[in-house]
């Protein structure tokens, strides 16, 4: 047996590629995989106030799964309010993203794709403020529909699930545009002119040949945002008071501040089971809707 | 004519609120810094008092140097690593492969970050290590290295492998080849990864929090901080500073690399 180790051994030795993932693979092992595992771990094991007993148990996860509190308070709003979000970000975006991809003037296009990327790379923390300053009950919005008379008093636009939902949205739509332009820019534009020539109207070209086209870019682009979504944490935790639980927030409640790691672990790990799910349902369409790509 | 121009007025109007909805929490953000008193819209007066104030709280200055500090190593390393990595990613054919690659290519979506953060608390706890520096510093090249890995494989597949096997014909060998004609065709996204992944891991707030302790805390966590206690004129000033910074590095990267191509494949 240590014949044959020896002899895998040697023959790596002399090959290059092993030494170049080399660094990565023990960074990844060390740092990442084992500390997975530790989370696995875990979420097996027992939490008797205010220590973790090392004994065997699925109670963290019966706990989640089987107690509709959990599943009502915090796995339902999770994904109703990532699909909501993901599909008016789709819907919101898409028009853009299309008419970004025509626009002829390059400076202008340019202007407008680094503004929405802009959004991408300053700090969630600080869009969830501007967001605060503009929807809470003395914000611009609530003065403004006071001041012409719409209101009497103030709507309550933060700490629920409307701000919650209206800061996912912003922040999916720069991915969802990304993911469009790119299909955008691959769709032969010789083919919107033959359908011109035989006869279709913009409106038709848009229906029949570009949405269809541009759905391998829609999947991929929701498939990003659904998956960030779901994994939200920040947004939920700053915008929806303590109102808004998603699964994010409920894995952060739980483990810093309860201090139950195990429960805080097992949900992390259905968390991550979800969007292996969700990956693996998406790639499998994909596969399915284009099989000779 | 007319239903043209009416699609023309409807395209625009789109646009404006499109771009209103998108940018409008930060554009506010900048105008209400200035404001002397409160946070409100519009501005009642016009100071750079915030911005004093930014600059003599100790804590602030900390975290800055503290992100910074952080930043700066961990993209270093991410980049460095992400080097050979890529390299053997589309150089090299072995087993494996394509499950390492889709592996790295997609965790920073995959796995929650949430996930990343109780885990490698668990993992510096159990070590000893929890609060350090240099685990801020690990964690932070975990989460980046996916980017740097991302941009260099793409400038590798697309250059022709032709010129590494002239240099090989010619009589270099491997080290050499990849020094004189690998580097610098790949030097601008080893740039680009790099401040890819200098930017992640300087915005990063969901792992920081996570394993972040009192004496290393990042600058977002130090701004979540200040949000609970409520000193809101303070954090727009903070946020405007960073807004400025992240447009300026926005508009060098664009201007040497190109923000468009970087990220779509512009079919010729």
């Amino acid at each position: 047996m240590s014949k044959l180790i020896f002899f895998y051994y040697n023959k790596l030795r002399k090959e290059t590629w092993f030494f170049l993932i080399l660094p990565i693979l023990v960074i990844l092992s060390i740092f990442f995989f084992y500390p997975m595992f530790t989370v696995f771990k875990t979420s097996v094991y027992k939490y008797v106030f205010p220590n973790i007993v090392e004994k065997l148990t699925l109670a963290n996860y019966s706990r989640f799964l089987l107690d509709i509190f959990y599943l009502s308070k915090v796995l339902l709003p999770t994904f109703k309010l990532s699909i909501l979000a993901t599909l008016t970000a789709l819907i919101i975006g898409y028009p853009f993203a299309y008419f970004l991809s025509k626009m002829k003037n390059p400076n202008i296009r340019r202007l407008l794709f680094t503004s929405i990327i802009l959004v991408l790379w300053v700090n969630e923390v600080i869009r969830i403020l501007g967001w605060m300053i503009i929807l809470s009950d003395n914000g611009i919005v609530n003065s403004f529909l006071m001041k012409i008379g719409f209101i009497r008093t103030s709507v309550h636009f933060m700490y629920n699930e409307l701000s919650v939902f209206i800061a996912l949205v912003q922040i999916s739509i720069p991915y969802i545009v990304i993911s469009l332009l790119g299909v955008f820019n691959y769709i032969d534009p010789s083919l919107g002119e033959a359908a011109k020539t035989l006869g279709a109207n913009r409106f038709i070209t848009f229906l029949k040949i570009t949405i269809p086209l541009s759905i391998p870019g829609i999947l991929a682009g929701t498939l990003i945002v659904f998956a960030l979504n779901v994994n939200a944490f920040c947004i939920p935790l700053l915008m929806g008071g303590n109102r808004v639980s998603m699964i994010g927030v409920e894995i952060y409640k739980y483990s810093m501040e309860v201090n139950n790691l195990p429960f805080a672990s097992a949900m992390s790990v259905i968390l991550l089971l979800i969007i292996l799910l969700i990956f693996y349902f998406y790639t499998s369409l994909l596969n399915k809707l284009y099989k000779g790509y | 004519m007319k239903s043209g121009l009416f699609f023309s007025f409807a395209k625009g109007i789109y646009f404006l609120f499109f771009l209103l909805f998108v940018l409008s929490p930060i554009i506010i953000l900048m105008i209400v810094s200035f404001n002397p008193e409160s946070v409100e819209f519009p501005p009642q007066g016009f100071s750079f008092r915030w911005y004093i104030e930014m600059f003599e709280r100790h804590d602030f200055i900390n975290a800055v140097r503290v992100s910074f500090y952080v930043a700066f190593l961990a993209a270093l390393f991410s980049t460095v690593i992400a080097i050979p990595t890529s390299l053997a990613l589309t150089r090299y054919h072995f087993w494996g492969r394509k499950q390492l690659n889709s592996l790295i290519v997609n965790s920073p979506i995959l796995v929650p970050m949430v996930l990343t953060g109780l885990a490698l608390f668990e993992f510096f706890v159990i070590l000893g290590i929890y609060g350090t520096y240099q685990s801020l510093i690990l964690a932070h090249i975990i989460i980046t290295m996916p980017f740097p890995i991302r941009l260099i494989c793409a400038e590798l597949q697309a250059f022709n492998p032709f010129w590494e096997e002239a240099a090989a014909i010619a009589g270099a060998t491997k080290f050499q080849s990849f020094i004189k004609i690998t580097l610098p065709i790949i030097k601008q996204s080893i740039f680009g990864g790099y401040i890819f992944a200098f930017i992640i891991s300087w915005n990063n707030f969901a792992l920081s929090i996570f394993i972040s302790s009192a004496k290393t805390i990042t600058l977002p966590v130090q701004v979540y901080g200040y949000l609970r206690y409520e000193y809101k004129p303070l954090i727009t000033a903070i946020s405007t500073s960073l807004v400025f910074l992240s447009g300026l590095l926005i508009i060098i990267i664009d201007r040497f690399l190109g923000l468009e191509s970087m990220f779509i494949n512009k079919n010729k």
